[in-house]
């Protein structure tokens, strides 16, 4: 038996965000520099460790709508085009940089961007999906489910709109991957009472919560987060580490502050000739980040007296640092096993894009710990789902109870997604959930165009309920994008609902928000109206 | 659509949901808990229901919004503009509320709609609980919106509700 169990957790996720309507669009960015940056560096570390037959265990959620924009063709080609403006990019930078302290980088960039972009071409054949299924049938991932469009299921209105989220979401997961599964990521970790029993009618084993949410059960669990709690309703929470978490997610205290590492906010594309940069800005001609980086974090300077990134001297810090967060588990198992008499499941999750994009050197460092879990005799790498499966009946520790309201966000709780800045949109919301709900039941058995009209509007309203929206518009990052994608959202539901019940449906109309807003399109509106929302 | 006529207190003891909207024709009130000590609540008076009751009560009439606290049996009434359509309510963690929003004059009370039983949640207050503080300003300084036509400079990936992302101390 091992003194200690590590269950690291990686949540994927971005909004749909994809505008056929534009040849480009600067939003789609993100999910190219997600490929770029973290998707395939982390595929491509996983199947390295595969190869070098490391027993590693990653828990991984994928939301359904990246899957979807996984999977899409349009967004693949797109993807496509954006790594081999990069590579040529890449290229340039070479010659530019020779002979200057910063050819190293530039050296790794062209090669990490020549590397993504054949696997990506090549060997993946643009599908990234697949490779990660794979993984997942040979166990060394255990992927999980989520809502359809990470909506904070407190903040719906109705027990059916949550209930159409989840049903959705999982539909998504055994489309994309073949089989339900036993895992549950509540997007924010936001939770209420009441999910549990929602998660358990849609067969689903567990799920995660923030640390309070946990600590503030009812009752009191005696293993505090060390061990899962198993909710009245059958699922289990598994509660997120304090230590973990801070060591890589506090900005003063965390990994990713090392002066060594990237410094993320200096960027080339701010820093370069603009005619040299041209080609590959849009076609607006605006400076905006273009993810080659010169510069470490150094200290505290302002960002012109940065000194060069030495990318060999970065590595060995990220494998410093790995080796840290391995001996502090192995040091806190020992002292909650001391403390308690129970082998502790120690749970870190964390946002995947995370590592990569913004902290450069995070696939490095998660390599690393992946590879060193496997050679210490400390800890054991295990997946949530094989903890409850191969060692809860060995007689670990066992607790039980009701979790507590809570989130992983700002202070805990649900500020950042209510607040004077984005509260405007919950009215709209609950209005058009409850009109869908009716408009479901009322046109359930009807066929036709009004039903394609009525699925659409499911769409939309979907895509409308991300999360994301009001997490943008509240920290002010591509806030008016996200403000404006909300309206036309909810203005294509109110068209099409009206259009739908009024028995007038335009089928140009129809056609048109079908190819724009096309996530799910296996959708069937009766989702919303299920007589036993959770079944 | 939830039951509009239970009273606040007189439900089932069960809470069903931390949003609950009530209709009455077209008027709606909705409340969301965003913090053991704070809930959001709004409306929208478009429905027959308040045209009727500030017609009946005359146009010297005041619209209130009143807290019940059902744990306490306790309630605040605190005076709303209509056209407002929301407020932030401090509420005490751990207990159990209803809103309601009515119109008052000369003595009369007229309650246009409310909200079923809200639970709020605990505080987070254990020892050791403390989840790490995310470092909100720190997560997306990124390049900032401008809001001048043509131009959008945001460009990398917004999203991570708790990352720090890498320290700097120059944020963009």
């Amino acid at each position: 038996m091992a003194k200690g169990y590590l269950i690291p957790v990686l949540h994927c996720h971005l909004p749909y965000v994809r505008h056929p309507e534009h040849d480009d669009f600067l939003e789609e960015d993100w999910f190219y520099e997600a490929v770029a940056e973290t998707y395939v560096p982390l595929l491509l570390m996983l199947k390295r460790l595969q190869a070098e037959g490391s027993r590693f265990r990653l828990t991984l959620s994928i939301s359904p709508t990246l899957c979807e924009m996984m999977c899409n063709e349009l967004l693949r080609a797109r993807c496509v085009r954006y790594l081999e403006r990069h590579v040529e990019l890449a290229q340039k930078e070479v010659a530019r940089t020779r002979g200057t302290p910063f050819a190293r980088a530039a050296e790794m960039y062209l090669e990490r961007y020549r590397c993504v972009h054949s696997a990506y071409v090549g060997r993946y054949e643009r599908d990234i999906v697949g490779p990660f299924r794979e993984l997942a049938r040979s166990g060394h991932i255990e992927l999980i489910g989520s809502a359809a469009t990470h909506a904070l299921l407190p903040l719906l209105g109705e027990e059916q709109g949550k209930a159409a989220q989840v049903r959705v979401g999982l539909g998504s997961f055994r489309k994309h991957f073949g089989r339900a599964p036993e895992g549950f990521w509540l997007p924010e970790c936001a939770y209420e009472s009441g999910l549990e029993a929602l998660l358990a009618q849609n067969g689903i084993r567990y799920f995660f919560v923030d640390t309070h949410g946990v600590l503030l059960a009812e009752p009191q669990p005696p293993f505090g987060v060390f061990a899962p709690l198993r909710t009245p309703a059958g699922p289990y929470a598994f509660g997120r580490d304090v230590e973990s978490s801070r060591q890589v997610w506090s900005a003063d205290e965390g990994y990713p502050g090392d002066p060594l590492y990237r410094e993320f906010y200096r960027d080339l594309g701010h820093d370069a000739q603009l005619d040299y940069l041209r080609p590959y800005l849009h076609a607006d001609g605006v400076r905006r980040n273009l993810g080659l980086k010169y510069h470490r974090i150094t200290g505290n300077v302002p960002l012109d007296r940065k000194e060069p990134y030495d990318p060999a001297a970065a590595h060995r810090r990220a494998v410093q640092h790995a080796d840290a967060f391995v001996r502090e588990r192995a040091a806190q198992a020992a002292r909650v096993r001391r403390a308690t008499g129970a082998v502790p499941v120690i749970v870190c999750p964390y946002d995947a894009e995370l590592f990569g994009h913004w902290w450069f050197e995070g696939i490095w460092f998660l390599e690393r710990v992946l590879r060193q879990v496997d050679r210490t005799r400390d800890l054991e790498c295990v997946t949530p789902g094989e903890w409850l499966s191969e060692y809860l009946p060995e007689g670990h520790a066992r607790q039980s109870g009701q979790p507590a309201f809570s989130s992983w966000g700002y202070r805990g709780y649900l500020d950042v997604w209510v607040n004077g800045s984005n509260d405007w949109m919950y009215p709209r919301l609950h209005a058009a959930e409850s009109a869908m709900i009716r408009a479901s039941a009322h046109f359930a058995s009807t066929d036709g165009l009004v039903r394609r009209a009525l699925n659409q509007c499911a769409r939309q309203l979907l895509l409308a309920q991300a999360s994301d929206w009001a997490f943008l518009v509240s920290t002010g990052t591509a806030s008016h994008y996200a403000r404006r994608r909300f309206n036309q959202l909810m203005d294509r539901f109110d068209v099409l609902l009206a259009q739908a019940e009024g028995g007038a449906v335009q089928p140009d109309v129809l056609r048109q928000y079908e190819s724009l807003d096309d996530a799910f399109p296996e959708l069937d509106h009766t989702v919303f109206c299920a007589a036993d929302a959770g079944d | 659509m939830r039951e509009m006529h239970r009273p606040p207190g007189g439900g089932p003891d069960r809470p069903r949901d931390r949003v609950t909207i009530n209709f009455e024709g077209a008027d709606r009130i909705g409340v969301l808990v965003r913090h053991p000590e704070s809930v959001y609540v709004y409306w929208r008076l478009e429905g027959a229901r308040s045209a009727e009751v500030v017609r009946d009560l005359g146009g010297e009439c005041q619209w209130v919004l009143r807290v019940l606290d059902l744990t306490e049996n306790s309630s605040e009434t605190f005076p709303v503009q209509p056209e407002a359509g929301n407020s932030y309510v401090e509420v005490k963690p751990g207990r159990t509320y209803g809103f309601e929003l009515a119109v008052t004059a000369r003595g009369k009370w007229r309650t246009v709609c409310r909200t079923e039983r809200v639970e709020v949640p605990p505080a987070k207050q254990v020892p050791g609980a403390e989840a790490p503080a995310p470092v909100l300003e720190r997560l997306r300084p990124g390049t900032p919106d401008r809001d001048v036509p043509g131009l959008r400079y945001e460009t990398t990936l917004p999203y991570l509700a708790t990352s720090p992302g890498p320290r700097s101390t120059e944020g963009g």
